[in-house]
C-alpha cells in the first residue's frame, strides 16, 4: 500500500476527529442577547462542515490511491512546504523532544532562568545524542549565564525568577 | 520628495541603521545554518520585537529576511548543503565552482547578485506598494470578506501539492482564530474556562510553533552535517567585466523573482529554479551550467533576493503574505497593531518609510557584512548539531516567555510544534494555516458586519462589485486547482 495513500486516509480521519471535538466546543458556546443573526457559532459551524467535507474527500482519495497503489512499489512522500527538509524524526522521538520543553516549563520557575536554561541546554543536547562530558556541562552552564546576561541584564526582558531563591531569601 | 527626506531623517535620528545591520547579521547567520530557513530565522526573532518601537521591529525583521537569503548560499556553495530552500538552486554551480577551487569567487557572485536582486526588488516595493494599496480604499466589509477568502484560497491552492490539504490547513487556522472572546457578542468560545485563552491565541505563537519548533522536532536525532570544516575561504567580489557578463543572468533572476514574489505562494525556491532554468536557456554558454557556471550562481541568487522584497508588495498593499517569511513579517506588524493596507501608509507612514530605508541600508551593508561575517558563519555551521539544537530551543522558549511572561504560552508553542510536525509528516502546508489564523478575525468580522448592514441579506456579497470579483477569482482558483488534483489519471500518477 502506498505510504502517501495511507497517510492521506489517516490524516482525513484525524481531521474528522478534530471536526467532532470542534463541533462539541461550538455547541458549548453560550447564547448571548447581544448576538447578531449569525452569532458566535455561525462561522464555526461553517468551518466544521467544510472540514468534514474535506476530511471525507481526503479519506476517499487515500483509499482510491491505496487501491491503485496495491502491487506497486512504495512512493516517497512529497515535499510539504517551502520549509521542508528531507528525512524526519519518528513521532515518539519528536514527543520526547517536546517533553524536554515541558521539563523546562516545570523546572525553570523553581530554579530561575539561568539555571533553567543551562538545564534545558544540557537535557536537549543529551537527548540529541551528545555524549555526557565536561565540555557539555561547561557549554550548558556558559549558555545559561550568557542567555541571562543578554536577555535579563542587557535587554531587560522578564524571565522566570527562582521560587527556591525567593523561599530562601 | 518629502518621503525621501523623511526616510533620511529616520535613518539618522533613530536606531534604524544599527537595527538593519543587526537584523542582517542575524539573518545571514540563521540562513547559513542548514535547516533554519529565512522564516524560521525571522520567527525566532519575532518574540523579542514585542517591546521594541514598531518601526525598529519591522526594520529588524525585514533586514533578517534579506540577510537570510544571502546566508543560505554560504553552505550551499561551501558544503553542498543549502542553508535555506531558496538556495537549493545555487548548490548546482556554486558547489561545482568550489570544487574547482573558486569558492571565494562563487560567494562573491552570490553576494553581488543578491545585492542587485535586493535593489531591484526594493525599487519595485517602493514604487508599486502604495498605489496598489489605494485600491483598498474602495473596499466595503463585503469586499474585505472577498479579499480574505481570495487570499486563503490562493495560498491554499498554490502552497502545497494538494488543494484539499491546503484548504484543510486554512480551515484549521481559521478554527484557531475563533478561540477566545467573540468580537461582536463578547461570549467566550473554546476556552474551556482557561483564562489565558480568553484573549485568543496570538498568531505569533502559531508561527513560532509551526515554523521553528516543528523543525526542531523533525530534525531531532539526525546526525546533521558531521565534520564539514572547510579550508579558509575569502569572498572575492566580481570585477567589472564579470559584472557585465552576469548582468543578463541577474536580469532574468530579477524578473523571475518579481513574478514569483507577486504571486502568493510562489516563494524564493521556485523563483530560484525558474531563474536558473531561464538563465541556462538564454545563456550563450548553456553547456557550462552544472559545471561551475558563474551565471548559474548569479541567476538564482538574484531571484531569491528579489523575492525578499517583492513578496512584501501584496503583504503591505492588501495584507496577503506571499511567502512564509512575509507571513512572519505580517506577524511583526500585527504585534504592534499595524494593519497592512492604505491606512498603514496614512497613519503609520514612518513605519513604511523606515522599512524602505532599513531595507536599503541592509542591502548596501550586505556587501561589507557578507564578507566580514563569513568566518563566523562557517564556525556556526560546523558546530555539532546537538549544541545548535539546544541553543535554538533555548532561544525559542526564552523568546516566547517574553511575550506575556507566561509558561502557558510555551505550552501552546510546544503544542503548535507537535501539530506542525504532524502536518509536515502528512504533507500539509503551513502557510494556509498561518494565513487562516491571521485573516480569521477579518473574514469573520467583515462577514458579520456585512450581514448586520444588510439586515442579514446574503445578496450583499453579490451586490458589492469588488467583493463579487474577488470571490469569483477565489472560485476560479479553487476550481482550477481541483481539476489539477482530480483530473483523470492524476490519482494513478500520484501513486506511481
Amino acid at each position: 500500500m502506498s505510504l502517501i495513500a495511507h497517510r492521506d486516509a489517516v490524516a482525513g480521519l484525524l481531521l474528522l476527529a478534530l471536526s467532532f471535538f470542534y463541533h462539541l466546543g461550538t455547541r458549548a458556546i453560550p447564547v448571548s442577547s447581544l448576538s447578531d443573526d449569525v452569532g458566535p457559532g455561525g462561522l464555526p459551524n461553517v468551518l466544521t462542515a467544510a472540514l468534514v467535507l474535506l476530511a471525507v474527500i481526503l479519506v476517499f482519495k487515500g483509499m482510491a490511491q491505496a487501491r491503485l497503489a496495491r502491487g506497486r512499489t512504495v512512493a516517497a512522500p512529497p515535499a510539504a512546504s517551502d520549509d521542508d527538509e528531507q528525512g524526519h524524526a519518528s513521532l515518539p522521538r519528536a514527543l520526547g523532544f517536546v517533553a524536554v520543553g515541558v521539563g523546562y516549563m516545570i523546572v525553570a520557575p523553581w530554579t530561575g532562568y539561568a539555571a533553567g536554561v543551562a538545564l534545558l541546554i544540557l537535557a536537549t543536547a543529551l537527548y540529541e545524542r551528545e555524549k555526557p562530558s565536561l565540555k557539555l556541562a561547561a557549554v550548558a552552564a556558559g549558555g545559561g549565564i550568557a542567555f541571562w546576561l543578554v536577555f535579563v541584564r542587557l535587554l531587560g526582558v522578564e524571565q522566570p525568577f527562582s521560587r527556591l531563591l525567593a523561599l530562601v531569601s | 520628495m518629502d518621503d525621501l527626506v523623511r526616510a533620511f531623517q529616520l535613518a539618522v535620528s533613530t536606531p534604524l541603521i544599527p537595527a538593519a545591520i543587526a537584523g542582517l547579521v542575524w539573518g545571514i547567520i540563521g540562513g547559513a545554518l542548514p535547516g533554519i530557513s529565512a522564516s524560521i530565522t525571522m520567527a525566532l526573532l519575532l518574540p523579542f520585537t514585542y517591546g521594541m518601537d514598531p518601526m525598529i521591529a519591522i526594520v529588524l525583521l525585514s533586514a533578517t529576511y534579506i540577510g537570510a537569503e544571502y546566508g543560505g548560499s554560504i553552505p550551499a556553495i561551501l558544503i553542498r548543503t543549502p542553508g535555506t530552500n531558496s538556495a537549493a538552486a545555487t548548490v548546482i554551480d556554486g558547489y561545482e565552482m568550489k570544487r574547482q577551487g573558486r569558492a571565494g569567487e562563487a560567494l562573491g557572485i552570490s553576494l553581488w547578485s543578491g545585492v542587485i536582486g535586493s535593489l531591484v526588488g526594493l525599487a519595485l516595493l517602493v514604487t508599486m506598494t502604495e498605489p496598489l494599496s489605494k485600491l483598498a480604499l474602495a473596499f466595503t466589509p463585503a469586499s474585505y470578506f472577498g479579499l480574505g477568502i481570495l487570499g486563503v484560497s490562493i495560498i491554499a491552492s498554490l502552497s502545497g501539492d494538494s488543494l484539499i490539504k491546503g484548504l484543510a490547513a486554512a480551515i484549521v487556522g481559521l478554527m484557531i482564530s475563533t478561540i477566545g472572546t467573540d468580537p461582536i457578542s463578547g461570549v467566550s468560545r473554546y476556552t474551556s474556562g482557561i483564562p489565558e485563552l480568553i484573549g485568543g491565541i496570538k498568531p505569533i505563537l502559531v508561527m513560532v510553533g509551526l515554523f521553528a519548533v516543528s523543525e526542531l522536532l523533525m530534525q531531532s536525532g539526525s546526525k546533521g552535517l558531521g565534520a564539514a570544516a572547510t579550508a579558509k575561504v575569502r569572498v572575492v567580489l566580481p570585477r567589472l567585466p564579470m559584472m557585465r557578463r552576469l548582468a543578463k543572468a541577474q536580469g532574468i533572476g530579477c524578473a523571475a523573482g518579481t513574478f514569483e514574489g507577486l504571486m502568493p505562494g510562489g516563494g524564493g525556491s521556485i523563483a530560484a529554479f525558474l531563474a536558473y532554468n531561464e538563465a541556462k536557456r538564454w545563456s550563450s554558454t548553456p553547456e557550462a551550467f552544472g559545471k561551475g557556471s558563474e551565471e548559474g550562481v548569479a541567476a538564482p541568487e538574484a531571484a531569491n533576493n528579489t523575492v525578499a522584497s517583492t513578496s512584501l508588495i501584496p503583504l503591505l498593499s492588501f495584507g496577503i503574505p506571499g511567502s512564509n517569511s512575509a507571513a512572519v513579517l505580517l506577524g511583526g506588524l500585527l504585534i504592534h497593531g499595524l494593519l497592512p493596507g492604505p491606512r498603514l501608509f496614512e497613519q503609520n507612514n514612518d513605519v513604511v518609510l523606515g522599512l524602505y530605508a532599513g531595507s536599503l541600508v541592509a542591502t548596501l551593508a550586505q556587501i561589507v557584512v557578507g564578507i566580514l561575517i563569513l568566518p563566523l558563519c562557517m564556525w556556526m555551521v560546523n558546530r555539532p548539531r546537538p549544541y545548535l539544537a539546544a541553543v535554538v530551543f533555548a532561544l525559542v522558549l526564552s523568546g516566547i516567555y517574553t511575550i506575556n511572561s507566561s509558561m502557558f504560552d510555551i505550552g501552546l508553542v510546544l503544542t503548535g510544534g507537535v501539530i506542525g510536525y504532524l502536518m509536515r509528516l502528512n504533507g500539509f502546508p503551513f502557510l494556509p494555516a498561518v494565513l487562516g489564523v491571521v485573516l480569521g478575525p477579518m473574514i469573520e468580522g467583515s462577514y458579520r458586519r456585512s450581514l448586520l448592514l444588510s439586515d442579514g441579506d446574503h445578496m450583499v456579497f453579490l451586490e458589492d462589485r469588488i467583493g463579487l470579483a474577488l470571490l469569483a477569482f477565489a472560485a476560479i482558483f479553487v476550481v482550477i486547482s481541483l481539476w489539477r488534483e482530480f483530473r483523470p489519471g492524476r490519482l494513478s500518477e500520484a501513486t506511481a
